[in-house]
């Protein structure tokens, strides 16, 4: 089998469909009864399905605590997917929840960036860097949770899925293969919601499955940002392209038909990662020799 | 009397003589980085050898040449010195595929042990850490040559050649269509 074929099969498709196999059986009840949201089992889904790719992509970490800022991404999924567990029962408690995931967030880059700030990054000059990619990672992530909790359906699952898998592009344009595909295998999985919740119009995606998402996607992109590095306006622009489930709520487009307000979201989220995703492919085809991997 | 202060002199001018001409029992070398060169190949899609290289390698040998088992070496090569005559691969060996150059922006070798195994080859026990992972490794090392440099400084030669696998330093990215085994070659040149 051709190599990239390869790559499709054991970092895509094979992890999408662990975690669709796993999301049917612990969702069941879903088609059953109505429910509020998935089920609290979802993150651990996502994270059969993630942990699976993750092993064939890049292996296991070979240690405790990961030698490599890479690794720590297989452990941040295990975190993520427990956290999902606690937001999924704290329900409504914003507060309580924000809370967490400050300190989970600070926590996690901390001992990522914890390498850097001994050498690249000394004195205040790293304290600002951890500071201000804690706050991004967090504010993004809190932002997103409050997305999900009023907007039910496949939207926030689709655009989610559909950011991951545009900055994957942008990460492999940006000479970071192992992360680029990484951040397919969070688009495989999160795609795997959106079948879910496609008939299942007033069903929210959860907050476990949202913090499954945004806890392993933000540290790729704080990986991206610290260690390729990428560009920080373009890890930027990716955030901002997975916050357009919001025009839901705007009132012109709740009075239109489900259909619509999925494809205005997803055509501004395509927008806008063109946007990103053009300059990175030029800058990456002319720059020197074309190099292929 | 007279006699005494003559044995003393000629006794100080033989010690001093003798110092002059006998080699210190150990010399300490600082690597050359302009005339070293530390080569690597590895095989692309199973096909053919890709050839790189560090162009930044410093350090120093100490030599021993009495008693070897006292001679010792420490290298440090800078990890974003990689160069293979491709702007974007250079790129990507710097990123978290492969050497990850912000966290880990030194490679470093540290010897343990050095015995002569015959006039020319000495066997170097040691510790390379690549990575952030350190792995003992046993390498043969060829004495290229002796001389001067233009600038009159004693100079030293040397070359070895050596095979590690990539895996084993946690540089898992990319197995097996790019090949686990690097075979490493290094010609150093120092000078004191």
């Amino acid at each position: 089998m051709a190599f990239l074929a390869q790559q499709i099969l054991w970092g895509a498709l094979l992890p999408a469909l662990l975690a669709l196999v796993v999301l049917m059986a612990v969702n069941w009840r879903t088609w059953r009864v109505a429910e509020v949201s998935l089920h609290w089992g979802t993150p651990a889904a996502l994270a059969a399905g993630y942990l699976f790719a993750h092993w064939r992509i890049i292996g296991l970490p070979l240690a405790f605590p990961p030698n490599d800022s890479t690794e720590w991404l297989f452990v941040v999924a295990v975190a993520t997917a427990l956290w999902g567990i606690v937001e999924q029962f704290a329900g409504g408690r914003f507060l309580l929840r924000d809370a967490g995931r400050l300190v989970f967030t600070a926590a996690f880059a901390w001992l990522v960036l914890r390498p850097l700030m001994a050498n690249l990054w000394q004195g205040s000059v790293g304290y600002l860097w951890w500071g201000g990619l804690t706050l991004g990672w967090w504010l993004w992530w809190s932002f997103q949770a409050r997305l999900a909790a009023r907007i039910p359906g496949l939207l926030v699952p689709l655009v989610l899925s559909a950011v991951a898998g545009g900055g994957g592009f942008v990460l492999l344009w940006s000479n970071s293969s192992s992360l680029s595909q990484l951040s397919g295998a969070v688009s495989a999985v999160a795609g795997a919601l959106v079948p879910v919740l496609l008939w299942r119009r007033d069903t929210t995606v959860g907050a476990g499955s949202v913090a499954f998402v945004a806890g392993v996607l933000g540290l790729i992109w704080l990986n991206a940002i610290a260690f390729v590095p990428v560009p920080v306006g373009r890890i930027v622009g990716l955030a901002i392209a997975s916050l357009t489930p919001v025009l839901a709520l705007l009132p012109t487009l709740k009075r239109r038909g489900w259909w619509v307000v999925v494809a205005v979201c997803f055509l501004v989220t395509a927008l806008i990662l063109i946007s990103i995703m053009l300059p990175t492919y030029w800058a990456y085809v002319a720059s020197a020799q074309t190099y292929g991997y | 009397m007279v006699y005494n202060n003559i044995g003393r002199w000629m006794l100080a001018v033989i010690v001093s003589v003798a110092f002059a001409v006998m080699p210190a029992s150990a010399q300490t070398y600082q690597i050359d980085p302009v005339h070293t060169s530390l080569i690597f190949r590895v095989k692309h899609m199973n096909t053919a050898y890709i050839y790189g290289r560090f162009n930044q390698v410093t350090g120093t040998i100490v030599v021993d040449e009495r008693n070897p088992a006292r001679s010792s070496v420490n290298i440090e090569v800078d990890a974003n010195s990689v160069y293979t005559a491709n702007e974007q691969r250079d790129n990507h060996l710097r990123s978290p595929d492969f050497f990850n150059t912000r966290q880990f922006p030194t490679i470093r070798f540290t010897s343990t042990e050095v015995r002569r195994v015959n006039a020319n080859t000495l066997q170097v026990k040691g510790n390379l850490t690549m990575h952030g992972v350190t792995r003992p490794i046993t390498v043969n090392v060829l004495l290229t040559g002796k001389g001067r440099n233009p600038q009159g400084k004693e100079i030293i030669g040397f070359e070895t050649t050596f095979t590690v696998r990539r895996s084993e330093f946690g540089m898992r990215y990319g197995l097996p269509g790019l090949g686990d085994e690097v075979r490493v070659t290094l010609s150093v040149e120092a000078f004191r």
